[in-house]
């Protein structure tokens, strides 16, 4: 994966098809079509993928019980649900099917996870249960002892979202996708039968398929298009994370019952041992408002608590806020466009979107087959990535092997997430080049201690590896500068 | 995987790991130490400033200064120093003790010894841990870290700067960013006293007419890319009042809100964490309740000055060659806990027949306080301490005499306490 | 029990009522607070030490610090190096030594109190090396 195209001097470039947003969705899509022999490009705004929408991300893969069968997202979602470990096995990134449990704390609650369950069934959600008070508890010591008992659905699990999104997106830059970086749509423009896209910057791609993955901007890139006109409401979730050996993990994800618009204050445990809780769900007007408050802490933590009353407030490591990108009917809008000719909409991805994203590329594929795009399977296509080396899964002996090969695994950079130079490098070179990149694909800064020890050595790696000034690197990109001087200059 | 063996192996060559390591030299004991950075030093070396080694060596230092008195002794005996060497497994066992370390220069080591002593130092406590509201821009740093960037690699974080509590390492970060041409436009503490060290107070802020805003909070960062500024508001019966709440524009705020043990290595290998010190718990040996397993300095638990982690740094070794060379300590050991006002007292134990140094932290603060210690209703010792605070560790030497005769007794667990009193008493 | 809250002070050196001044030692970390003045002749109360006593005409009579800060070295691997000055140097002329420390380079190998500038201002004070570094 490049993600620092040298920036062309060619007036236009012309693709087949352009995806805007490089999201869990953008880059699904991406990895999809770039399997066929046309030529496809992602343009994203900010600095790296998944810096959207998709970086706050909960990381479940959710099993298809919490909707209708008369959604688009409950067939999308039980769809894309049974493709996670072809896809894990294909890009190696972490997934477990650990299950889900949806608690109940009285009669009431039960009966709801009676209809939970039922409306689950008739969805063909595979092996769903009812547990009594003593069986889940049996399963989850840690749960409090007024669970009077719970729906269990086998099928469910968690995934480290960014690595998702950053493998789906390398596996279509292997196959042939372009990545275009802090790529701002500014205007759309129709010529014959081509579109011609400029971002704000005045670089231009011209395209003949507009692919509208946007997410909380998929209703103002529709407007640049012409296209429909919807509103996506931002509704935003504030979640908590807890360290690695925190009192209270639990050996599921947990759920309280949902209510109207949400399912509820959650546990999550991670794929890396830590711990989530949260998210709340407020919608609010600003799209850029991902700012955490006191009084939420204290809902999210009375919510898992009332679950796992083991866990405390001193294992939080960090606070983060996301913004769900919602329609007003609170389903998926991923469809072809009725005014736009040549548009695919892709509007109103909020949970289970993740789950989903397998399938939706594959509804945005057959969407574009119908509307008159050839598609022809490539046959060098290569589905598989290289498995990549992260240091803290492996055994001693391992890791001297791979200090034989290359000593930058020695040399460990990031002490609470055993992240080592060579990792780090790797992330830079893909083409992770803002500390926060550099956090999601190495987990380094992840831990503990939140980059206190690891964020001068990450500098140092990055002037050495980009020989930039110290001056340009960043957070998440523009606007976002580390250091604002140096005593030499 | 290559096996080394010595008589002791010192994780970490910061102040408390080169003190450590010279007094198990001075027993004649095959020593290594593992740093994980590319040279020996620790914290010290970024700390520019002077004010150490008053206690040590009666004569004002720089961090550096006082760091390389250390580094000089330690290249002048035969103990082994591996840099750029991050100890990631701990193991007890009957046989030895053992520490699996990577490095890039030197691979996979098992390192199979006598004795492991954790001379791991601390970390910070970051805005997660406090738990401040807003958003997530860049310009957020723990002072440490700032500190570094400062004065190892000459860059300068920011221009305006917002410090959130009064540590020593901020209030130090107050005078460098200032003399750094940056405007430091106050220190924000919850707590109604400072948590540094009075000369900080006053050579660090009050020379630069810092404000320091006693019982304030930070209720919200501000800012999309970059920190553009904070809100502020006093701080009364455990919330913060919006209602009187300002505004500070900045672009970068500095966090100085305590330090932790980095307990993770010794906490992954079995050894008992203290939820008071963060640190492990240790017995009047500094030797944790895996045998063979010691801990010193800042790892165990946070000092006020490093003369201090020094000494105690020393006493260590002299244990754990103890432990090593097999003179078997057959003193008796009685438990010590925390009483009435006491946060947290170190060691765990006491050790009849001998004297004991005991390191103490109030939860109260007084101009005279009497600090007692008891078994039962039996007052055994007392001694009063002037200008108690809990920012300033109290150190009490029990004296052999006192502890001779509780080893006649039997163990029943003794505790501490301290109690405010009259100043003229 | 006196009820003594040294931090609301806003002022290391503030004025009493008969023209004394209340300074706060920094000698040591005990911090003694020193009530002291100049008239008829130097007189301090509230020392604990000779130290304090002296701090407290110095800083009456003409207030001084330690500085420390990092010089640039001729090394791209070891940029900086630490300095402090051997003797406190007289506040008012603390700005002007950091402007020129932050345009001084020093060569490599330093060592520990080798002299990078000396008789500050006519004062007598030199900046000196705080760390031995070799160029590797």
């Amino acid at each position: 994966m490049t993600l620092m195209q040298p920036a062309r001097n060619k007036t236009t470039d012309a693709y087949d098809v352009v995806i805007v947003g490089a999201g869990v969705c953008g880059a699904a899509i991406a990895r999809c079509l770039s399997g066929y022999d046309i030529r496809v490009a992602v343009v994203e705004k900010c600095a790296d993928v998944s810096f959207g929408v998709s970086k706050a991300n909960s990381g479940i893969v959710h099993a298809g019980f919490h909707h209708p069968a008369d959604m688009l997202k409950t067939k999308l979602e039980i769809r894309g649900n049974m493709m996670f470990e072809k896809l894990q096995h294909e890009l190696k990134f972490p997934f477990e099917r650990i299950g889900i449990l949806v608690l109940a704390f009285s009669p009431e609650e039960m009966e709801v996870c009676r209809r939970l369950c039922a409306q689950g069934r008739a969805n063909g959600v595979p092996r769903l249960e009812l547990l009594s008070a003593e069986a889940v508890r049996g399963m989850e010591p840690v749960l409090s002892p007024d669970v009077e008992g719970a729906l269990y659905a086998p099928t469910g699990g968690i995934v480290e979202p960014y690595r998702y999104v950053f493998a789906l997106m390398e596996a279509a830059q292997g196959n042939g996708a372009t990545l275009l970086l802090h790529w701002e749509l500014d205007r759309a423009e129709r010529n014959g039968d081509v579109w011609e896209l400029r971002a704000r910057d005045s670089r231009r791609v011209r395209a003949r398929w507009v692919v509208n993955a946007a997410g909380l901007f998929a209703d103002e890139v529709s407007r640049i298009l012409a296209a429909e006109e919807f509103r996506i409401v931002p509704r935003k979730g504030e979640e908590y994370l807890l360290q690695r050996g925190a009192a209270g993990y639990p050996n599921h994800v947990l759920f309280p019952v949902p209510s109207r618009h949400t399912k509820g204050m959650l546990v999550i445990p991670t794929v890396e041992g830590t711990m989530m809780v949260g998210p709340t769900a407020r919608e609010i007007e600003d799209r850029h408002d991902v700012s955490t408050t006191a009084e939420n802490l204290r809902r999210v933590f009375d919510g898992a608590k009332r679950m796992v009353p083991a866990i405390s407030t001193r294992d939080i490591i960090t606070a983060f806020a996301g913004l769900r990108p919602t329609l007003e009917d609170q389903d998926f809008y991923i469809d072809l466009s009725r005014r736009a000719p040549n548009v695919v909409q892709v509007a109103g991805i909020q949970s289970p979107g993740l789950t989903a994203s397998p399938a939706i590329a594959l509804y945005v594929k057959d969407l574009l087959k119908a509307g008159g795009l050839t598609l022809t399977e490539k046959a060098d296509t290569r589905t598989d990535l290289p498995e990549t080396t992260a240091v803290r899964r492996l055994s001693p002996e391992q890791v001297d092997e791979h200090i034989r090969r290359n000593p930058a695994y020695g040399n460990i950079v990031c002490r609470c997430e055993n992240v080592s130079e060579a990792e780090v490098v790797e992330a830079i070179r893909k083409g992770h080049t803002t500390l926060d990149g550099i956090k999601f694909y190495t987990r380094a800064g992840m831990g503990r201690c939140q980059g206190g020890f690891c964020t001068y050595k990450i500098l140092q790696i990055l002037q050495r590896e980009t020989n930039q000034p110290i001056e340009t690197f960043t957070k998440r990109g523009k606007g976002s500068e580390l250091i604002l001087g140096r005593l030499d200059t | 995987m290559q096996v080394c063996e010595y008589d002791i192996l010192v994780v970490g060559a910061g102040a408390a790991g080169m003190a450590v390591a010279l007094a198990c030299r001075r027993r004649n004991l095959r020593a290594a130490v593992v740093e994980r950075e590319e040279e020996p030093g620790g914290i010290l070396l970024q700390c520019i400033h002077n004010g150490f080694g008053l206690q040590r060596f009666g004569e004002e230092l720089t961090g550096p200064e006082y760091a390389e008195r250390y580094l000089r002794e330690v290249e002048g005996t035969e103990i082994d120093v591996f840099c750029g060497t991050t100890a990631v497994r701990l193991t007890g066992g009957d046989a030895f003790r053992s520490v699996v370390t990577y490095s890039a220069k030197y691979g996979v080591r098992e390192f199979r010894v006598g004795a492991v002593i954790l001379a791991v130092g601390c970390r910070e406590r970051n805005r997660g841990n406090i738990g401040i509201p807003g958003t997530r821009p860049a310009g957020i740093f723990t002072a440490g870290l700032a500190q570094r960037l400062t004065n190892i690699d000459g860059y300068i974080p920011g221009s305006r700067v917002v410090i959130v509590g009064s540590g020593d390492i901020g209030l130090i970060m107050a005078r460098r960013m200032t003399w750094l041409g940056a405007k430091v436009l106050g220190v924000v503490e919850i707590m109604p006293t400072c948590s540094g060290l009075l000369r900080n107070v006053v050579q660090c802020l009050e020379d630069f007419d810092i404000p320091l805003y006693l019982s304030h909070v930070v209720t919200r960062i501000e800012g999309a890319g970059r920190v553009r500024a904070v809100e502020v508001a006093p701080w009364r019966n455990g919330q913060a009042d919006s209602r009187n709440a300002f505004r500070l524009e900045c672009d970068t705020l500095l966090l100085s809100v305590g330090l932790i043990p980095e307990h993770e290595l010794a906490r992954d290998a079995g050894v008992g964490i203290s939820p008071d010190t963060r640190g492990p718990f240790v017995d009047a040996n500094l030797m944790t309740n895996i045998p063979g397993v010691f801990a010193c300095g800042n790892g165990l638990h946070v000092h006020d000055v490093v003369d201090y982690v020094s000494e105690e740094s020393e006493r260590c070794g002299r244990a754990a060659a103890d432990f090593v060379t097999g003179i078997t300590d057959t003193v008796k050991q009685i438990p010590l806990h925390a009483g009435a006002n006491v946060r947290y007292v170190l060691p765990g134990t006491i050790a009849a027949g001998r004297s004991n140094l005991l390191s103490l932290r109030s939860m109260v603060e007084c101009e005279a306080a009497r600090c007692t210690l008891h078994r039962g209703e039996v007052e055994l010792a007392t001694k009063t301490f002037r200008h108690v605070r809990p920012a300033e560790m109290i150190r009490w030497n029990i004296s052999a005499e006192m502890t001779d005769d509780m080893s006649r007794e039997e163990t029943q667990p003794l505790d501490i306490t301290i109690q405010c009193v009259a100043d003229d008493e | 029990m006196k009820k003594l809250n040294l931090w609301t002070l806003r002022s290391n050196v503030w004025r009493t009522m008969n023209d004394e001044k209340q300074i706060t030692c920094i000698c040591c970390p005990r911090g003694c607070r020193v009530t002291a003045g100049l008239t008829p002749e130097f007189h301090a109360a509230g020392e604990a030490c000779q130290r304090g006593r002296e701090y407290a005409r110095e800083e009456l009579v003409s207030p001084k610090r330690t500085v420390t800060a990092v010089v640039r070295t001729d090394s791209p691997s070891r940029r900086y190096a630490p300095v402090k000055t051997d003797q406190p140097l007289e506040i008012r002329y603390i700005d002007a030594l950091l402007r020129e420390l932050y345009r001084v380079r020093i060569s490599l190998p330093c060592r520990l109190g080798s002299a990078i500038l000396t008789n500050v201002h006519g004062t007598g004070v030199n900046v000196v090396v705080t760390r031995s570094l070799s160029d590797e």
